[in-house]
């Protein structure tokens, strides 16, 4: 409780909305459903609200471009939604270390004779840092590790469930105010 | 700076590991299901009947599955007979011809013709050995269909006594505890036109 309190005291002290995006590139290793392996890039969009030097709150969104078969012959780009809570520190030099962690759900179009999408949900764990420019604009530059869980493929007799890590390195910067 | 340093050698060894290579999944889709039989034919009165009709999913890399439990198995006239994971159960009718066809979400076949034989007539007994005296004994019926196929009766027929004799059902077997004399009858397909009786006597 008391971690809690601090917590949201902390994250309310010199707390800004911000807003920004980065590019990453991934690589995405299945270890369920099939030995495929996708290397692909992604822009995300951040939203958030938060102190650079302590927490903060983002919402992401990621287009994931896609260009290895794993579902289908035609699988569309990914398409997710995120949410993490990041802790960064300031170690009063000219960058800020940053953990965050959190969970995400997203969808992709495939070309299936049952099944024209696909869902998957994610859980989020990234380390970087964040160098700040100025009060209303940093850079950022991350690894962002991510487990997900695809839906079930229906082949009717077999239901096959797909799973993968990913891991992504990225960099962007964001605008606070 | 040395934290810097490390962090950003960190980084750019993890956009390394991060270009990794594309390698496709075998993609498996089903391209058609179907119906294994043309055409298959039962005997109106038969319990049920297994094993006569099976369906196959077939795959993009020409592999098989059987789908027998996972399909819905549709009957155009259920009064022929219905079928469940491929289990054939007759209807209420005598004889007949009714279309099947499966479907599974947006998938579908086309039909197959299945064939209820029709019962023409029929003859019931008591098996009791010829003993005539009070006890419990089975019932049975002997129908001739239309193919002169001659068979047990097992299903689509009621019996029933003139006296209190009690008249059941167990393990498939219809049997009637007699304890006077009874006139037995049995009706199938719930017409009262086609019917038999025969008197039982305990002497």
């Amino acid at each position: 409780m008391l971690s809690l309190l601090l917590l949201f005291t902390s994250l309310y002290a010199q707390s800004t909305l911000y807003f920004g995006t980065n590019y990453g590139i991934i690589d995405e290793k299945f270890v369920k459903g099939t030995d495929a392996r996708s290397s692909s890039q992604a822009l995300t969009l951040n939203f958030g609200y938060g102190d650079i030097n302590a927490y903060a709150v983002n919402l992401s969104v990621d287009i994931i471009d896609n260009t290895t078969k794993i579902f289908s012959e035609n699988d569309s780009k990914k398409y997710a939604l995120n949410i993490a809570l990041i802790k960064a520190f300031n170690f009063h030099t000219f960058f800020n270390p940053f953990f965050k962690a959190g969970f995400g759900s997203g969808t992709l179009k495939i070309d299936r004779t049952l099944q024209n999408r696909i869902s998957y949900g994610s859980l989020n764990l990234g380390t970087g840092f964040f160098i700040p420019i100025n009060n209303y604009f940093d850079l950022e530059l991350g690894y962002k590790y991510s487990y997900l869980s695809y839906e079930r493929i229906d082949n009717i007799a077999d239901k096959i469930s797909y799973k993968s890590h990913q891991n992504r390195t990225y960099f962007g910067f964001n605008i606070r105010y | 700076m040395t934290l810097l340093k490390n962090s950003i050698i960190s980084i750019i060894s993890l956009l390394f590991i991060s270009c990794g290579s594309n390698t496709d999944a075998d993609i498996v889709d089903i391209q058609k299901i179907v119906i294994d039989q043309q055409e298959v034919s039962i005997y109106s009165t038969d319990r049920e009947t297994t094993n006569l009709l099976t369906a196959t999913a077939i795959f993009n890399d020409n592999s098989t599955k059987d789908i027998t439990d996972f399909v819905t198995w549709n009957s155009s006239d259920t009064t022929i007979a219905t079928v469940i994971k491929g289990t054939i159960y007759p209807g209420t009718s005598n004889g007949g011809d009714s279309n099947i066809t499966i479907s599974y979400q947006s998938l579908s076949t086309p039909s197959i013709l299945l064939h209820s034989k029709k019962l023409l007539d029929f003859n019931i007994s008591i098996l009791d050995n010829d003993i005539n005296s009070t006890g419990i004994y089975p019932l049975q019926a002997l129908g001739n269909f239309e193919d002169n196929i001659t068979k047990e009766i097992e299903t689509n027929i009621f019996w029933s006594s003139s006296s209190d004799a009690e008249i059941t059902i167990d393990d498939n077997i219809t049997s009637i505890e007699i304890i006077e004399d009874t006139n037995i009858t049995a009706t199938l397909f719930s017409d009262e036109n086609f019917t038999q009786e025969i008197l039982y006597k305990v002497e």
